[in-house]
């Protein structure tokens, strides 16, 4: 038994079971994959949290809404509410764009790690195979 | 002193030991709390108001993933919703599917947070959560603190309106909604509570983490100082129901909650702090080395001066490194320890956490092939 060899096994063990799992599973993304990805579900999720936002809205003063249709000024309102979304959607894919840049190269790094880790204990196998050789 | 730290080996060793045990336990007492305060908070479902029904969720959350937890929590706030009123159903899953698209996506981590915080704040425990994370979390676990005191608020709020709104005819229903809504709109409580509890988070997380000696005992006292104090300013300039009376139980409790924290997991001996300084061929090296306390630590002859490892790691003691003149100035933190000196700078950064468990391993790795040789 090799002390040494045991202490890198339990070490790898230890690191891909626990939350580098996770990390190891985008590391096997190309960045623009991944974050593209995520762009697109950030697209959709802003858009239906703006729906029900809105649907939220006319919930509370849909009847009000109805009662003053003819005086209130749609076109401005309907221009309010698009821009109240493109800036909600901006600001999100900026969120979006950074958080899984910082995770892509959290993952990167872990998968780098487990390489190194890898690469020792490759170095640990060779003398042994030269000597059973 | 030496038998406090040997019970506190001693405690930490068991924990370890039974984690099999101790975990599934405690999150059964966390579901089984969960689940009775929903029903007890709404309860106009009384179907599910069955201490049966609460013994078998709650086995299932203590042996399933913890995500089953909050999915079973969510569909019994949502029945008990229902109870009261289809629109205050439909209210209960909008504000839930709003939460998760605008903050809690982002956070995977620490999802039980959303039950552990609602519970808190339900037995007027919520500095504890703030102190507590702080001490013991990453910043990212703002994101579930906030849902969840966001779902405290929904659930207080269906509570309060469920005698006005319970047989309200479904054509009323823009009543119902405008009810929810406005109560929710009015809970200037939970939004001093959101300020208050981020920045309490904030202080306690950045001072935990100076190179200072005692970082986390001041961390802990000022993060309760910076509760009573914004929770006082908050009096001033917003109308709200919580006083610095009400809420003393709760700051008291995140101090005595933080003591027992620190004394567990941070577990340093500032008196033994040592000042090292060495040199490669690319850097100087100004570590400060704080040894951790175990009853191992005690055992030792006292005139051998204890080796230490030093390890540039990315948590817990800060080094100060400086380069030679004309270089990028690099930080780097150690961890320090016994037995052997040691520096890892080519290695690339791992968790803190994930570190003690795998030197933990070690040792006992190490003591095993002794066993075994011998």
């Amino acid at each position: 038994m090799n002390p040494g060899k045991i202490r890198r096994m339990a070490r790898i063990e230890q690191f891909t079971s626990g939350e580098a799992q996770e990390y190891l599973k985008i590391a096997r993304y190309y960045r623009s994959d991944y974050i593209g990805l995520h762009l697109i579900r950030n697209f959709f999720l802003v858009t239906i949290g703006y729906v029900l936002l809105i649907a939220l809205y006319l919930l509370r003063n849909g009847v009000e809404l109805l009662d003053t249709i003819y005086t209130r000024n749609l076109p401005g309102m309907a221009v309010g509410w698009i821009a109240g979304y493109v800036i909600l959607l901006a600001v999100y894919t900026v969120l979006t764009y950074t958080v899984c840049s910082l995770r892509f190269a959290k993952a990167k790094k872990m998968e780098r790690y487990l390489d190194h880790q890898l690469e020792k204990m490759q170095q640990k196998y060779e003398p042994d195979e030269v000597d059973g050789k | 002193m030496e038998q406090v730290w040997k019970f506190r080996r001693l405690c930490i060793n068991v924990a370890e030991e039974y984690d099999f045990l101790f975990v599934p336990l405690l999150k059964f007492v966390v579901a089984f709390l969960a689940f009775s305060t929903i029903n007890k908070e709404i309860g106009y479902m009384t179907m599910l108001d069955n201490m049966f029904i609460l013994l078998a969720l709650s086995l299932l959350s203590a042996v399933l993933p913890n995500m089953v937890m909050i999915m079973l929590a969510a569909v019994l706030l949502i029945l008990q919703s229902y109870g009261v009123h289809l629109f205050a159903c439909v209210f209960v899953v909008l504000m839930l599917l709003l939460l998760y698209i605008f903050l809690q996506r982002f956070s995977d981590k620490y999802s039980l947070l959303l039950i552990l915080t609602p519970l808190a704040m339900h037995f007027g425990l919520a500095p504890v959560v703030a102190v507590a994370g702080g001490l013991l979390l990453e910043p990212v676990a703002l994101l579930p603190i906030c849902s969840g005191t966001l779902i405290y608020a929904i659930i207080s709020v269906v509570a309060q309106c469920a005698a006005t709104i319970h047989g309200v005819e479904i054509k009323e229903f823009t009543t119902v909604i405008t009810q929810l809504l406005d109560s929710v709109m009015g809970k200037t409580d939970t939004v001093l509570l959101l300020i208050i509890m981020a920045s309490v988070f904030l202080i306690v997380y950045a001072l935990r983490r100076l190179s200072v000696a005692y970082s986390w005992q001041i961390a802990l006292v000022c993060g309760a100082v910076a509760f009573l104090v914004l929770l006082m300013a908050g009096g001033f300039f917003m109308e709200t129901s919580m006083t610095a009376g009400k809420m003393f139980p709760g700051i008291l409790a995140a101090v005595l909650l933080g003591e027992l924290l620190v004394f567990f997991c941070s577990g340093l001996e500032y008196t033994k702090t040592q000042r090292l300084q060495f040199e490669d061929d690319d850097y100087y090296y100004y570590v400060k080395a704080v040894p951790k306390i175990d009853g191992d630590y005690f055992d030792e002859d006292e005139e051998e001066e204890p080796e230490i490892q030093t390890s540039v790691r990315p948590e817990r003691q800060s080094v100060k490194t400086q380069t030679r003149p004309g270089r990028q100035p690099v930080k780097a933190q150690t961890r320090p320890e016994r037995q052997s000196v040691k520096t890892q700078t080519s290695e690339p950064v791992r968790p803190a956490q994930q570190d003690v468990q795998i030197d933990d391993l070690e040792s006992r790795l190490e003591k095993a092939m002794q066993e075994i040789q011998e």
